[in-house]
Order: C-alpha cells, then structure tokens, then sequence
C-alpha cells in the first residue's frame, strides 16, 4: 500500500531554558525525526523567543518554531510519538494543510517575496512575474 | 480587509484578537457580524493559537 504524501503544517515551543546551541540541537533533532519518518522538510521558520499567554510547565517564555512538511499520514503518529517524549518541547500543534490551507501558505511566501524583491536587479524581477503567471 | 480565500490563520494573532473580548472569550456571531462560514473559521483558528499559548484561554482582568 503506498502511502500518499501530505502537506504538514507543524508548530512548536521549545523550553526557554535551553542555551542557544541546545536549541538550534533541538530543532535539528526534529527535523531529523521527520526525516527519518519517511518526510521531507520543506521550510523551517523560527519565530524565536515570545511571551506565553499562559504559564506551561512554569514557563513564562517559549521558543516557537514553525515548520511546513510532506509526509506520509501514517508517519505522523510516530513523529508525534517521539515529539511527546521530548522534554524540552513544551507545545505542539500538527496540521495537515488541506488545497485552501497549500494556497495560503503560498501567497502569504510569495507577499514575503515580493516584499524582499525590491532592492535586487531586474533580471530576478522577472522570474518573479513568470512565476505569478503561471 | 482582504481575507484571502476564507482561510483564517491561527499564526495571525493580531486579526484574531479583534474576535476575542478582554477576557479572552470568543465574541458571538451577532456582534461580530461574520458569516457563519467564517465564524467557524475564526473559532477553530483561535482555538488552535490558545493551545499554542499564542492566546490567552482565559484573561484575568475583571474582579
């Protein structure tokens, strides 16, 4: 039976107590686990330290990081799974992104890229347009 | 505001606190005025940002 892929959408909060490099560790393992569960990273963003809404496990602070995916679905309990048993994450939040969630994510990539397109040369310019018109 | 495509992101805390009040409780329909297709949207996206400590279940500010 071969498994489709699926899009993920995968958000997470890291311990504040860790030091920079445990971190950065952290995120590394995670993305290794996806990997070795049979998926494929796509794009990994760090939002950083933020303040909590509420207190977890006495914390005031997290380190959020989010992260887009593909994977087989029955990969995503024993993701989960090895997520659960680690420490040092506080929250998770697992999505599999559905057609309306895909063409969010891409537009709100491609206003990211239109803002950062500016300052470059011309030539870039026009790939960008190809690219929208497709 | 231009919503693109009824998809309301958990990650946009920012447009998801117009829809709780100051004690953090998701605001009904009838103030709101959102169809009910968005509603639903806006509910389970707020749902999904306070799981993720993004807001508040509850805000203590009344007493």
């Amino acid at each position: 039976m071969a498994a489709t892929k699926n899009m993920y959408e995968f958000t997470y909060i890291i311990t504040p107590v860790l030091s920079e490099e445990q971190i950065k560790e952290t995120v590394k393992r995670v993305n290794k686990a996806i990997e070795s569960n049979g998926g494929k990273v796509i794009e990994v963003e760090e939002w950083g330290s933020r303040r909590l809404a509420y207190l977890i496990n006495k914390k005031r602070n997290g380190y959020y990081v989010n992260l887009y995916f593909e994977a087989p679905g029955d990969s995503i309990p024993r993701l989960t799974r090895s997520i659960e048993i680690d420490d040092n994450i506080l929250r998770y939040l697992t999505l599999r992104m559905d057609k309306k969630m895909i063409q969010h994510y891409e537009l709100r990539k491609q206003k990211a890229a239109d803002a950062a397109v500016p300052d470059t040369t011309v030539e870039t310019e026009a790939t960008v347009e190809t690219e929208a018109t497709e | 505001m231009a919503k693109d495509l009824n998809y309301v992101d958990y990650k946009d805390t920012e447009y998801l606190q117009r829809f709780i009040n100051e004690q953090g409780k998701i605001l009904p329909r009838r103030v709101t005025n959102t169809s009910a297709k968005t509603q639903r949207q806006i509910t389970r996206a707020v749902k999904r940002a306070r799981h993720l400590a993004m807001l508040p279940y509850v805000a203590d500010s009344v007493r």
